[in-house]
């Protein structure tokens, strides 16, 4: 601008020779040092580059993926190979982005019978005679939603009207939070993990182990015989619905416990008396120790060799033989006391994995023998399990952290196998074009074969021979296929280029000079054509990435385990089913096409930086 | 007679190709039906077991593998014959399974270039000659977006689409043919909308993009000059003289894709349900039917082969420039 003004200030019509003066008369500038840098061809391209806005765009995405993809396993509370297998197919819930709408819930059409499942294991985590609540109807629950929102625990969050009455089929829209719909399931565990949940229990506060199920109580709403059905527990002894801590209470309040004997005969087995018997956990006491029981009352018996049950019943006790007393109990004992089966809460039961697989929460062993948690260490037990940003997948793992590690190894893949090709078809491409004639007949047809060969069947080849045959693993493979073929273009280029410069004068004089063959090759033709050579470099990355993620997504290529590729993602996106779980398929989709997107307007404006003819006309 | 020399010359190349590479599939496929074979033999019966056997001499598969391989090519070339299907249709000619799968394919991806092309044509027109206004840059974006993201994504998007707008019904998946009686119906063709539709947006970008090109380039030729001073108005002088020169290298390209079609689009027969070659190939991979696989991959071989000759002759025969100059030159 001032430079401008200054034009127009001075009068331009009537210069004398004074208003000239010489810049440079009688200096030598011989040895002068030239004031600006001299721009080379790369910094002349890397300027030109800066100014095509759209490849700074398309740079800056694929900095904020590749960031992601490093930075979120970093982040992220959950390791890499951290699983549970329960939460599966989970919905995006997080306490900072709830203002998003990640909050867990879906809606859903309910049943009655349904809603009482639902409704039953919120009533189920909750002391309901501590909380004042005796309304119980229909098998001990009641329809009233309220009782159910006192539990932290509670599936339903917002219950409309009720509507349909024809057979009882009467149904309602509800928001369920899917992390407590699971609710209950048993498990199976050691006696020293089961010692290690309670001592977690008694440190935390958090209740992980709930009594296991009465099995045979009749419901008009639960048909059938399904024994792994965990839901059902509050349907109780005489209608009375037990309290989370093993207790019944009538409607007038008075408490009942509930205690049986068994009796293991000489045989091991046991008189046939088949009564509805709660399929509590028992535990073996000596006849000494039942004196507490009246005699001649009746007795339920129940024997337990390997996980079988039997009932039966007796008046009398006889001394000197075993009897197992039943209780409302926490576990059935199984495999003769090696496992234990328990039932838990999927959703605390995760805070208790968490802390000890993620957390690296210890115990240390009491003097007594028994296990006490190791307050020394991480004793953030309030965990909360249901903070995955954007869900968990197919088999449990954290979708977030998938993810990133999908990016990564599609990544990571792209650019070895650009990188690969990149020199390999460098070193072919030079020998093909500096030497030609022959040679390059002969290279060429061999190029020209392997030109011709579908990929998809180099790829599914490689597959078959190597990786299902166990030599080297998916990754490996299917970086050998891309590799077979992928060089050609490159080379080809090359070629083109070699051809082109080898008859210049400027490779003749430096011939003349003594220059040896590979001076030449890459000292004098070579840089000439790396601008090209590096452009299509760079879009071999999103052609990998697409073929890749094909390639996966068609089964041909099969990552399993805890490696993943976004290809991996869409498939299994695919088969969680698009209806119920769009965000599965469209996350990875979105993702992809932003970086072929991307890579795809870098790589044009490279090709423009790089492109001599273009230079000066922007 | 040079053009003849060097089109006998291209088919040589080509059948040469083929031969290397079907016979390379060949072999490596035979050689792992052995292992293959062994694998599953532990898993039948000693009946079951002697009846694979039996199967396996009767088809001539426990010969040395270099006569196979010379058997393979005798049936092909003598009877047509390429193979017979081991596991997919069991004892069922490979011809004619790959025929029975070849229409689903071609008729989707014809329906597909069918829109693309005029399309794409008429945007890349009006991009060239709207050049750096602001038709030609949305144009330009929204065919950087298009030609970048892959087709299923659209398949993907407009399933879950027309899902949320529930239209479902019948357009998830493409009909059985079978099942609706014949291809050209209006459930078949209703069904046919979505995949139709997520193969072309990537052409259509593609031919805009290459038609633009093409026609900015030859719009700044010196002869449109000439053309204009002569006195033909703007119209003329593009349709006649730009647009001519710029279908040269355009045709070509809509040749090679025509053949294209035939191979069709794997992921995207695989999302719709189609029964085409794609879906024959991922069988034939999963299920290890050896000559089906080897037979779908001959045809893969073909098809890229008879595209490339394809569209180098057709550069001769449309530009008769290039035709003079190798008859000049030789």
């Amino acid at each position: 601008m001032a430079d401008k003004n200054y034009v127009n200030d001075i009068n331009l019509e009537n210069l004398t020779a004074a208003d000239f003066e010489f810049c440079q008369k009688d200096d030598n500038i011989r040895d002068k040092k030239l004031d600006t840098k001299p721009i080379g061809a790369f910094r002349d391209a890397m300027i030109r580059f800066c100014k095509n806005k759209s490849s700074i765009v398309a740079a800056v995405i694929i900095c904020c993926i590749i960031l992601f993809a490093l930075l979120a396993p970093v982040f992220s509370q959950y390791e890499q190979g951290f699983k549970y297998n329960t939460y599966k197919y989970m919905r995006p819930k997080s306490e900072k982005f709830a203002w998003l709408g990640l909050d867990g819930q879906y809606s859903k059409k309910l049943s009655v019978p349904f809603y009482y499942e639902l409704n039953g294991i919120a009533v189920s985590t909750i002391d309901t005679y501590e909380n004042g609540v005796r309304e119980w109807t229909e098998g001990g629950l009641a329809v009233n939603s309220t009782i159910g929102n006192q539990s932290a625990y509670a599936p339903i969050q917002n219950l409309g009207e009720f509507y349909g009455t024809a057979e009882k089929k009467t149904y309602s829209m509800a928001d369920v939070d899917c992390y407590f719909e699971i609710g209950f399931k048993y498990e199976s565990l050691t006696p020293q993990k089961y010692a290690q949940i309670k001592a977690f229990e008694e440190a935390s506060g958090v209740k992980v182990i709930y009594p296991m199920v009465d099995l045979n109580t009749e419901s008009e709403y639960f048909e059938g015989d399904d024994t792994q059905y965990t839901q059902t527990w509050y349907f109780s002894y005489k209608g009375y619905p037990c309290t989370s801590d093993g207790r019944f209470f009538d409607v007038d309040g008075n408490e009942y416990t509930y205690k049986q004997l068994s009796k293991l005969d000489a045989e091991g087995k046991g008189v046939t008396n088949l009564m509805y018997f709660p399929n509590y956990a028992s535990k073996y006491v000596e006849a000494g120790d039942i004196t507490a029981f009246e005699e001649g009352q009746k007795y339920f018996f129940e024997k337990d060799l390997a996980g079988t049950m039997f009932y039966f019943e007796a008046t009398t006790f006889e001394e000197g033989v075993k009897y197992y007393v039943a209780e409302v109990a926490d576990y059935i004992s199984m495999d003769k006391g090696n496992t234990y089966k328990a039932r838990v809460l999927s959703y605390t039961y995760y805070q208790y994995v968490f802390w000890v697989e993620q957390c690296g929460g210890q115990f240390i062993e009491n003097e007594d023998g028994t296990l006490s948690v190791d307050m020394s260490g991480n004793t953030e037990f309030y965990h909360v399990p249901d903070d995955h940003l954007m869900g968990t997948d197919a088999e449990g793992y954290d979708y977030v952290v998938r993810l990133a590690q999908a990016i990564r190894l599609s990544l990571l893949l792209a650019v070895c196998v650009s990188l690969i090709n990149f020199v390999i078809g460098i070193v072919y491409g030079t020998i093909e074009g500096y030497y030609g004639g022959r040679v390059d007949l002969i290279l060429e047809r061999i190029s020209d074969v392997l030109a011709a060969v579908p990929f998809i069947v180099v790829a599914s080849l490689f597959q078959i021979f190597l990786v299902q045959t166990g030599k080297v693993n998916a990754v490996v493979g299917i970086l050998f296929a891309f590799v077979l073929t992928g060089w050609i273009g490159i080379a080809h280029r090359t070629r083109t280029q070699f051809y082109r410069f080898k008859g210049m004068e400027y490779v003749l004089a430096s011939r003349t000079l003594g220059a040896s063959d590979l001076r030449l090759m890459f000292k004098h033709i070579l840089p000439n054509a790396l601008g090209t050579l590096i452009t299509s470099t760079v879009l071999i990355i999103p052609s990998v990435v697409f073929s890749e993620s094909t390639l996966s997504y068609l089964g041909i290529v099969s990552f399993n385990g805890e490696t993943t590729s976004l290809g991996t993602l869409l498939s299994k996106g695919f088969s969680a089913g698009l209806t119920n779980y769009p965000y599965l398929l469209i996350i990875p989709s979105i993702i992809i096409a932003l970086l072929l997107i991307s890579f795809n307007l870098f790589g044009n404006g490279l090709r423009d930086a790089f492109n001599p003819s273009l230079r000066g006309t922007e | 007679m040079d053009m003849f020399k060097y089109v006998v010359k291209r088919i040589l190349l080509a059948v040469m190709c083929f031969v290397i590479i079907t016979s390379m599939c060949f072999i490596l496929i035979r050689i792992y039906e052995n292992v293959y074979l062994a694998s599953k033999m532990e898993s039948l019966t000693l009946a079951q077991a002697e009846a694979m056997l039996a199967r396996r001499s009767a088809m001539g598969m426990d010969k040395p593998i270099f006569v196979q391989l010379a058997i393979f090519f005798k049936n092909m070339v003598l009877d047509g014959n390429i193979g017979i299907s081991m596991y997919l249709k069991p004892n069922y000619p490979v011809a004619e399974i790959i025929q029975s799968r070849l229409l689903p394919t071609v008729l989707v991806n014809v329906y597909s270039l069918v829109i693309a092309v005029p399309l794409g044509f008429v945007l890349g027109i009006y991009a060239a000659l709207k050049k750096n206004k602001w038709q030609d840059n949305l144009i330009s974006t929204a065919v950087m977006l298009f030609i970048s993201v892959p087709s299923y994504v659209y398949a993907f998007l407009m399933q879950y689409f027309v899902f949320s707008i529930g239209r479902a019904e019948g357009m998830l998946v493409v009909q059985d043919a079978v099942v609706v009686g014949g291809y050209f119906n209006a459930a078949m063709l209703k069904s046919q909308i979505l995949p139709v539709l997520a193969l072309s947006f990537g052409s259509i970008a593609g031919y805009a993009r290459y038609t633009r090109a093409e026609l900015t380039e030859s719009l700044t030729q010196d002869y449109m000059l000439l053309a204009r001073t002569k006195g033909l108005k703007r119209r003329q002088a593009i349709t006649r003289h730009a647009m001519k020169n710029a279908m040269v290298p355009i045709l070509p390209m809509i040749i090679g894709e025509f053949i294209g079609v035939l191979g069709g689009s794997m992921v995207i027969e695989n999302i719709f349900g189609i029964q085409g070659m794609g879906k024959l190939y991922i069988q034939a991979y999963s299920m290890f039917d050896c000559d089906v696989f080897v037979a779908v991959g001959m045809f893969y071989t073909v098809i890229s082969l008879l595209a490339g000759i394809l569209v180098d002759l057709s550069y001769g025969f449309i530009d008769p420039r290039i035709r003079m100059g190798s008859g000049k030159n030789g």
